[in-house]
Order: structure tokens, then sequence, then C-alpha cells
């Protein structure tokens, strides 16, 4: 037998479904060749060295991250290597930076890794192209008064910038971006069935149906989108061409369907009974969604427009010709249900060719639109409507706010903090504690409780915090908050290592999203808190 | 170190307690690497690790203890080499072993202060769990999935435990969907990697897990038709190794099979009928377009993206099986007698993934089903789950803040924490839930038990062990999965516990039937853990720990579930595992923001009594 196997013609394994591939295959499953694309074409700058900082990385570094800088402009101390798991004894005395960035560098040799000493006080003082080269800017504990320059830069640079803070138990992150948008948000569905209004190749299979002349097997074997199509028909006819709309008659209309059911086989018509709700819904256009379609931005287009506004152009077009019937473009998808091959092939077939029409119809227009706007047909990719066109029921448009809004007395968000102050416990204390360890190390020069002496510290702090608080229209610094600004003293502007790492991968992850331009970034502000475990997401 | 550490300032006097707190952790993977760094830099002394797998290129995209080069070698140990590295300072101990191994003792889990789980499968997780209910070991259980996780503290008796809840067992199909009348792509994946690639290249179909062999009336012709299409597939088995093997598989599997099904009319009146494969004529198709090349096919199989065509799946369908007639062949070649060598599914092998793949598709062409790419095929054949590095190291930050809480015994704080999309609210917590009284896992007493099963009769344990020393009366049942004794039953008194089917690492329950006269209740179940050990002399057992065997609750004492101070569960009953819906995560926050009702302690039941 040895003999014949040998001469059996074969290919050569392995193949090269690469390395690369395989080393990343379980974060495809999240974001697919596109995003990884996206993150390998990425450069990411890390201001300061910190254990945080190189927690975010290393969660940037280990997904293949194009390439990272870390800009730090100390020694690394006994301190830095307790808590960083990216430096070790040797590297006591070294650059910081250094370090960290060539232990970050042996995680994965497809990552390409650098470091900048880089004078963190004067970041404001370098030249504004400097900052180009970067597609991604973490800014981890710097001061106020040189990142709020740096931020201005970036969002005019449209460069995102992620701002991180960690202390003891308290960790921080601020989201600061002009415009993202997202087409692949993810959503756990993209069913939408238009049972309400069925387009004629729709109406024509379903009506074929008879339900009275079938067979058991086959009874139980009608898919429940026709039962539902089948139903609503029936009760149009005797309701003046209405669908059942209040709790009673949708209550009624299922006792309808209930009442076809002729054997315990017949799980169809419970899948039908149970989606009646769903399906007495009357197909429209979110609001969240017609408002990107209004939005200036898609309305009118310049040579500078992104994809995405053409696009959006393109679709809210679409929505206003006859081809649509008001409607977005349909997803195609069909859920899974009770059915025999044949009837759920030519339904996915009925609702994917419908998809298709509506899809095409767009594509006309983004060509048409591309042109007007002088610009080549091929700007965007067949794929790009596609995508576009599938997930239109599920944009999201995110305009942050800028680090300027949020730290200028007359434009923060000081309703919003003042109330949540009100509430038992809530982390908008901890929020105000790291505003004031900001101004307190601005002003020192040095993180509060970093004497032997500490009631000096808490004491000024606690001043700190009123002048944030009174310039925001508030007048005290509550009992919760003093005893947040006493935990801030007690950490000594240190970081805990678990904590750290679990911002690490808080801020790495809406990094990723950012990144990837898929699932719906944070917006904008989280902060956690080690003691109870809890987070909290605000805009600020 | 007489320098304060930022650890030793934060954490102040729990610092303490952390570092001289003994850990164990089950599980080097994801979690794993990230708690262990965890453990490390927050000042924890000594941390034991467990975990028998080996290290996978797939891995590496978040298992950043490990390289390239320590692919195939074991997690446990190479992640305390890399960890150790960092900090010297703490003592770190790797078993490169399964945790269910008897050298896991109960008296072993007793030496921890507590048990970080860090699996990724639910049957080791049930056991640690049982472990840590026996020993009465605090425990922390974590996973996650893509971007999702959850992480929870499990003290015996005051909370819910891993299996209050119950999980669902792993889906199977039953065998005429996917033998005779498949309706989706996984029907025919399932249907090539359980049934046909066992068949040629593995172990008997009947094994599989996936498929369900009941058979019962309605379907007795159509598995006595099974069983012939088995017979003649043995038959083509024996042109094993030979060019013309391909051809004889797929024009048995593809072509006369169908033709077979297509007989069964009686199955088609209401179904699309399939459409048998013709190989000729795809075979000159796969010419036609350049395929006799072997670089052309390479060239095809280095993408998994495409949706393969009908011939392309021919290409790879013969290309795989003769890939694969090869290995085996090699592999039998080298067979000193004994066992014979088989192959074996696997995701990550690309020969036998190609060939699940091609056939898959072949057959969905054939009933008229979507086909898949490889790339999909890969996901839906191997149960992959997406996992990253971000949502590992939000995890296991979670659970060492929640280890702080454990050690330092402030249970009122202790919680079970969900990660989540959308990103509105990160993290949902919530206070830890009551135990349920009805769990079969931690509402029983539990003992453990080292047995010479060979010596140690049934009637001797019922005699010394249940009546002498724990002073159960005549009214007791005792089963396995069956039973083995109750009044009305003694057939087995005298059977070794070999002889009753009993081995290491079986439990065996005790129900107690007795209500005294006093008119307390009958004791709650007791639950032995049977570990081999052999002994030289009389008695053949030691028993090596027992909890107290409480009695049950009376029926109307149920009412004090709507008692203020408990959380009450039913109302957040879901499956274990599932990530906490959003309504029930509001919930859970608001009150605890409220702040009142976080008491979860329940109080001990009476009864409590230990032998040595």
């Amino acid at each position: 037998m040895q003999q014949i196997i040998d001469d059996v013609p074969r290919s050569v394994t392995p193949h090269i479904v690469s390395a690369r591939d395989r080393k990343y295959d379980r974060q495809l499953r999240l974001w697919a060749a596109n995003g990884q694309a996206a993150l390998e074409e990425a450069h990411v700058l890390l201001l300061t060295a910190s254990a945080a900082g190189a927690e975010i990385l290393k969660n940037l570094v280990l997904p293949g991250t194009g390439s990272f800088t870390v800009a730090d402009d100390k020694l690394a101390t006994e301190d830095d290597v307790d808590v960083n798991f990216f430096l070790d004894e040797s590297s006591i005395g070294q650059l910081r930076g250094a370090k960290v960035a060539e232990f970050l560098q042996e995680l994965n040799a497809d990552s390409v890794g650098r470091s900048e000493n880089l004078t963190l006080s004067q970041l404001d003082k370098l030249d504004p192209s400097y900052w180009e080269q970067y597609s991604l800017v973490i800014a981890h504990q710097i001061r106020p008064s040189v990142l709020l320059p740096i931020s201005k830069l970036l969002w005019e640079k449209k460069i995102p910038l992620v701002v991180s803070n960690s202390i003891g138990f308290y960790a921080r992150l601020r989201i600061i971006t002009p415009e993202h948008s997202v087409v692949e948000s993810h959503p756990d569905s993209t069913v939408d069935l238009r049972l309400d209004c069925p387009w004629p190749e729709l109406e024509e299979f379903a009506y074929e149906f008879k339900l009275e002349e079938l067979a058991e097997m086959d009874h139980a074997h009608v898919p429940y989108l026709v039962l539902l199509l089948l139903y609503l028909k029936q009760w149009k006819e005797t309701h003046n061409g209405e669908s059942p709309s209040t709790y009673a008659e949708k209550n009624e209309f299922k006792a309808l369907i209930r009442s076809g059911v002729q054997s315990n086989d017949d799980e169809n018509f419970e899948e039908a009974i149970n989606t009646v709700w769903r399906a007495t819904q009357a197909t429209t256009i979110p609001s969240d969604i017609q408002k990107i379609l209004n939005d200036s931005r898609a309305q009118n287009l310049g040579v500078t427009s992104s994809k995405f506004w053409i696009l959006a152009r393109a679709v809210s077009d679409f929505t206003k010709s006859s081809a649509s019937g008001g409607l977005l473009p349909l997803s195609g998808s069909v859920p899974d249900m009770k059915a025999d091959t044949t009837s759920y092939v030519t339904l996915q077939s009925i609702y994917r060719t419908k998809a298709r029409k509506d899809r095409d119809w767009v594509a006309g227009r983004v060509n048409e639109l591309l042109l007007s706007l002088g610009r080549s047909a091929a700007a965007i990719s067949g794929d790009e409507v596609d995508t576009f066109c599938k997930f239109s029921r599920n944009l999201v448009v995110l305009d942050y706010r800028s680090l300027e809004d949020e730290y200028m007395p007359s434009t923060a968000n000081s309703k919003k903090i003042l109330r949540e102050l009100e509430e038992e416990n809530s982390l908008m204390s901890v929020y105000v504690g790291f505003r004031a360890v900001e101004v307190f190390e601005e002003r020192e020069g040095r993180y509060p409780g970093t004497l032997d002496y500490t009631e000096d510290d808490e004491v000024i702090l606690e001043a700190i915090a009123l002048e944030i608080i009174t310039s925001i229209g508030g007048s005290v610094v509550n009992e919760r908050t003093s005893s947040v600004l006493k935990e801030f003293v007690r950490y000594g502007g240190g970081e805990l290592h678990n904590i750290s790492s679990l911002l690490g991968g808080i801020g790495a992850q809406e990094i990723v999203k950012i990144i990837t331009r898929q699932y719906v970034p944070l917006a904008n502000t989280t902060i956690f808190d080690g003691i109870q475990s809890v987070s909290a997401v605000w805009e600020l | 170190m007489s320098r304060e550490t930022y650890a030793k300032r934060s954490l102040g006097e729990v610092y303490d307690k952390v570092h001289k707190a003994k850990v164990l952790m089950v599980g080097a993977g994801g979690i794993g690497c990230e708690l262990l760094k965890n453990l490390v830099l927050t000042g924890f002394g000594e941390v034991h690790l467990v975990d028998l797998d080996t290290i996978d290129l797939s891995n590496l995209n978040r298992q950043f203890l490990f390289g390239h080069e320590h692919i195939k070698k074991s997690k446990a140990l190479v992640a305390k080499e890399t960890a150790s590295k960092f900090n010297p300072n703490v003592n770190l101990v790797a078993y490169h072993a399964n945790i269910k191994d008897p050298q896991f003792t109960v008296k072993w889990f007793k030496s921890f202060d507590i048990v970080l789980n860090a699996l990724d499968n639910f049957d080791a997780r049930r056991y640690v769990n049982r472990m840590c209910l026996t020993a009465d070991i605090p425990m922390i259980d974590s996973g996650t999935t893509g971007y999702n996780g959850q992480m929870r503290v499990v003290i015996k008796g005051k909370t819910e435990c891993y299996e209050c809840n119950p999980i669902e067992p792993p889906k199977s199909f039953p065998v005429c969907t996917i033998r005779t009348t498949p309706s989706q792509p996984i029907h025919c994946i399932v249907w090539a990697k359980s049934y046909l690639f066992s068949q040629l290249f593995g172990i008997d179909e009947d094994a599989s897990p996936d498929l369900d062999n009941t058979e019962n009336k309605e379907n007795e012709d159509e598995l006595k038709n099974l069983r012939l299409e088995n017979e003649e597939l043995k038959k083509v088995k024996n042109a094993f190794g030979t060019v013309e093997f391909a051809k004889l598989v797929f024009e048995k599997v593809f072509q006369i099979d169908i033709d077979r099904l297509l007989t069964l009319a009686d199955a088609w009146k209401h179904r699309r009928a399939p459409v048998p494969l013709d190989f000729a004529s795809i075979k000159a198709e796969a010419d036609a377009a350049g395929y006799e090349d072997l670089d052309k096919v390479a060239a095809l199989l280095a993408n998994d993206q495409p949706v393969w065509s009908l011939h392309e799946n021919f290409v790879v369908f013969t290309d795989s099986i003769n890939r694969l007639s090869k290995r085996l062949v090699d592999l039998q070649n080298r067979d000193l007698g004994g066992s014979k060598s088989i192959l074996t599914f696997d995701k990550d092998d690309d020969d036998t993934l190609d060939f699940v793949s091609a056939a898959a598709n072949l057959r969905s062409i054939i009933f008229g089903i979507e086909t898949k790419s490889k790339f999909d095929i890969k996901q839906m054949s191997g149960n992959i789950i997406p996992a990253i590095a971000t949502t590992n190291a939000i995890v296991a930050g979670l659970v060492v803040t929640q280890a702080f809480k454990v050690l330092s015994n402030d249970l009122t704080h202790a919680k079970m924490v969900y990660v989540s999309q959308p990103p509105s609210r990160m993290l949902s917590s919530g206070a830890l839930l009551p135990a349920n009284r009805d769990c079969a896992v931690c509402g029983v007493a539990r003992a453990s038990i080292e047995v010479d099963i060979t010596k140690l009769t049934l009637g001797q344990f019922i005699d010394d062990v249940l009546k002498e020393k724990l002073s159960y009366t005549d009214e007791i049942s005792v089963m396995t999965s069956k039973l083995l004794y109750d009044v009305e039953f003694d057939d087995n008194l005298d059977k070794t516990f070999e002889q009753l089917g009993i081995q290491d690492g079986s439990f065996i329950t005790v129900m107690d039937e007795d209500e005294p006269e006093d008119g307390s209740t009958a004791r709650v179940n007791l639950e032995f853990l049977v570990l081999t050990k052999e002994f030289s002399s009389e008695p053949a057992y030691t028993l090596e720990a027992i909890s107290g065997i409480p009695r049950k609750p009376r029926p109307e004492a149920a009412e004090s579930d709507s008692d203020e101070n408990m959380v009450v569960p039913a109302s957040t009953k879901r499956k274990a595992d599932e990530i906490v819906e959003t309504s029930n995560g509001n919930k859970k926050a608001k009150t605890e923001t409220s702040g009142t009702s976080e008491t979860i302690v329940l109080d001990d039941e009476d009864g409590t009594f230990l032998i040595d």
C-alpha cells in the first residue's frame, strides 16, 4: 500500500492560511480581515511609560497593531518596577520608555515598536507636524496645561486622543475625537422582515400557500413568515385594511393564528405567535438614522467629504426615491425558523434579491455622487456599499465633545456633574478627585500624599476640589467626595497594578473599536472604582 | 522589602493578608496569564497554578506569557517561568496536570485560602466548584467570550454556587437530521465531521457525542437504511490508499447514497429532493478550470475567506482525502502492533478542516443548502469562541479586586460583575445571590473518602461509616447514578466498590429518609467523593473530610424567602454563564446604589461536626 499511496497526486500541506491568520484567528472572529487590516496600518503613540500605559499598549501589541511609540522622560525606579510588568530589576536607572518599548516588542514581532525621549511637560512646544505620523495618541496622566493645547491640535488634525488616569483603586478613561462614524456596529441582529409592507414578490410567494389544503407534515413546515403574512392578510380583510395595532387587537390576532394550529408539531405557529409584536410594528426609518441621513455633512457634500457621508447621502436619496417606498435598503437577512428546505431557501432568495436591488440603486447613486464631486468611481468599493446598506439601520455617528469644552467652566457639563454629585455613592466624586489631583500636581509639582505628613495635602486637595465645584456653580465638597479625596491622598499618586491592568483592558478595547471602526466606542468618559467594582459612563 | 510599595499603600491593612495568602489558580490560559501577572504585582506571596493544556499558536494573540518558542510546551510551567522572571520574590508552584487528578485531594484544596478559576470548560469548572464546596474554600469563577465576560464569588452556604442554576448540555442533533434530512449548513458540517470523517479516518460514529442515536418506531426504517450505508462504506475502505479511493468515496456518499435516499419517496413529497452529484462531469469542470495543477490547488487553499464553487469543493475534497490517506498510511506503517492509528478532527489541522469543509459544502449543494467558507466552517465545526486580551484583562482585574474582599472577609461588598456591550454600561455589578436551596450541588453536605475499592464492600461502608460514624439509621438510600442500597434492596451489601462500578472520582449520594420522632426533619443529602488508594490493612478507607450535615429546612421555612434582607433569586434566574439582560443589570445596579438590600448572609445551618 505504501507504494500506491505515494503515487496519489495531492497538494502539500501546510497551506498558507498563514501563520499570521492562525495566530489572530480568535480575534478575526470579532473584527474580521478588514478590522485587522486597519489595526495593522495604525501607529499608536503612548505618552508616559506608566503601568497603565504599558498595559493599554500590551493589549494593542498582542493583536498586531502595526507600530507603536512610547514617549517618556524618566529613568525607571524601584517603584516603577514594582507595578509595571514591562520593567524588571535590571531596568532601574535606565530610560523607562525605552525599556517598556523593548519589553512590549518581545510580545509580538508583527508590531514595530520604538521609544522617544520627550520632555512630557514641554509636549505643547513640539512642532505641530510632529503629531501627524500617528493615527492615535494615548496620554496617561499628562498635566492639563500641556494636555489641553495638544488635544486642540489633535482635534484639528482629526487624530483621536485617549486620556487615561490610574491612581490606587481609581481609574479614568476619556475619548476625544471630533467625529467617529461606525457602519459595522455589530448589532445583535440585522433582521428586517417588513411583514407590514411586503413587496410583490414576497406577497406572491406567501399567498400561494393554502393552509387548509396542506397535509399535517407540510402544515408544520410552513415558514412562520408566511403564516404571519397569510393571517395578516386575513385580518386586514375584516379590519378595513388595518394591521392589529392595540394591545387587545394584537392578542386577538395571536388567537387567530392559534386557531389555525392542527397538531403538536406546529412549532412554526408558535414561532409566528412569538413574532406578532415585531411583525405588527410599522417598518420605519429609526429616528437616529433619519438624523444621520438629514445631517448637513450628508446633504452638503464637498470634495473632502468622507466615504461615510457620501454613502449616507446616497442612502438618503434612496429613501426619497420611488424605489424604496420611503424605507432604508433591505438588509436581506432571514432568521432561522422551522421550515422545509425549499420554502426556506426560496424565502432567503426573495429577501436577498430585494436587498440586492436596493443595494444596486444605492451603488448607482454613489457613482453619480462621486462623479459630481470629481472623484473616481473606485473611491468606494462595491463591498463598502454592501456593508453600508446591510447595516443602514444600525449606523452610528458619535460627535465627541472636546477636552477644552469639558475643562472650561463656561462649556462644562455642569448640571450633569452637580446633579450626579448629589447621588449617593456616585462615581462623579472620583471624577472630581482626578480633576483636583491634576491641579494639585500642576501647582505643587508632585502628587498628593507623597510626603510623610499627609494632612496638609488633604486640606489643599479639598480646597482645589471646592474651586472646581464652585467654578461650575456648585458650593460644597460633600462628605462622599471628601472621603474620596482622602483616598487619593492615601494612594500617593501611585498605581495599583490590577487596576491599571483593568484600565489597560478597557482602554485598549475602546482604541481597537476606534481604529477598526467596528462596534460602538464609549462616549466619552468612564470612571472605574475598584473598591466597589463599579463603573460609570458619562458624556462630559 | 522594607520600602513601602504602592500596593502596600493602596491596600492598607489588607496587604498583610494578601501577602500571606496561599492562592490556587486553576487554568493558565487567557484569563490565567492576566491573573498571574496581577497576583505577582499586587503583593500575593504564594500562587499555585494548574493547567493540563499546552501552548498553541492561536493563543499568542492574548496569552502574553507565551512566545513562539513555547508552542507545544506546558502552559502552567511556562507561565510560571515567565512570571517569576519579573518577580522572583513570589513563590510560584506550577503543575502541568489535570485538576481532576487524584493528587489534588480535598485536603490539598483545603490548604489554600482562595481558589481562582480561570477555566474554559464547564466540566472542569463544575469539578472545582464541588471540590471547593467540599473543602469549604472560597472560589472566584471567571470567564470571557469575545467582548463579554463575567466573574463571581462563590462561598459555600452563603452565595450561589456555580451550579445553582442548571447549565445547558451541549447541543446534539437527531441522527436522521444529520444523515437523511439536513436543512441547515450545520447539519452538513456535523455529518462531514462526526460521521464521514470518523468513518473514513477515525473511530466509529457511534462514539461521537454530536449524534443522538436513539432509536424509536418512527426512525426504525431509516436507521436500518443507515446501517446498510455503513456496511457499504466499509467496503469502499478496502480501496484505501489507492488512486481510486477518493473517487469511490465520492461516488458512494454523494451519488449512490443519495440515489438510495431518493427511493424513500415519502420523505421528498413535501421536501426538496436531494440531487446526486456526478463525479465525471464535475471532474471535467475542475480539469477545465486548471485544477490538475497542484500549485493551483494550493493557491485555492491558501485563502479561507471565499465560498468555493461546486468544482472547487470537489477539488478540495479529493485533494484532502489523498492528503489524509497518505498521513494515515504513514502513521499505520509506524504502528508496532497493538492499537491502530487513527486521525482525529482538529479545527487547526488544515488537512482535516479542508476535508470537512469540502464534504459539508458538497452535501449542502446536494440538499440545496447554503454553502459556507472554510473560515466560517472552522468556527462552526470547532466551537471556536472569539477571544482577545482586552476582555481577559478587564475580568482578571476584577477577580483580583474581589479576591481582596474575600481575603479581608468583606463579603457584603463582594460582587458578581458582568462585562458587556453596549458601551453605555461597561460593567454591571450586582450583589451575590444566596444559594439555591434546591441545588443538587451546594444544597447537599459533602465528604470525601479515600477507599481501597477492591476491598471495601458496600455493607462495611454502610455499617462503619454511615451508621457508626455518622449516626445514620436504617432509613437511608445509597446511590451513584443507580440505586445501590435501600431498606428494601440489600442485594449489593457484599459487593466491593469496584464491583459496583465505583472508581476514582465517583460520587456516592446518601439520602436520609428518617423523620425522627422529635419532629425534626431528615438530613440533607450527603455526597461522597471517592478517591482511590491502596490499603494493606483494615479498615480499607479513610474519611478524608466531611462538612456538617444539616437538616432539611421545613417546607414552611420557604416563606422566609420574602425576607427583606435577602435578595430573592426567583426573578433573576438565568442560565449559568449567560450575560444578564439589561433589565436585570439595571435592577441590580439600582439595588446597589440605593444601598439597602446588600445583606446576603444566610444563617449557617446547625449540626456542624467534624471527623478527623
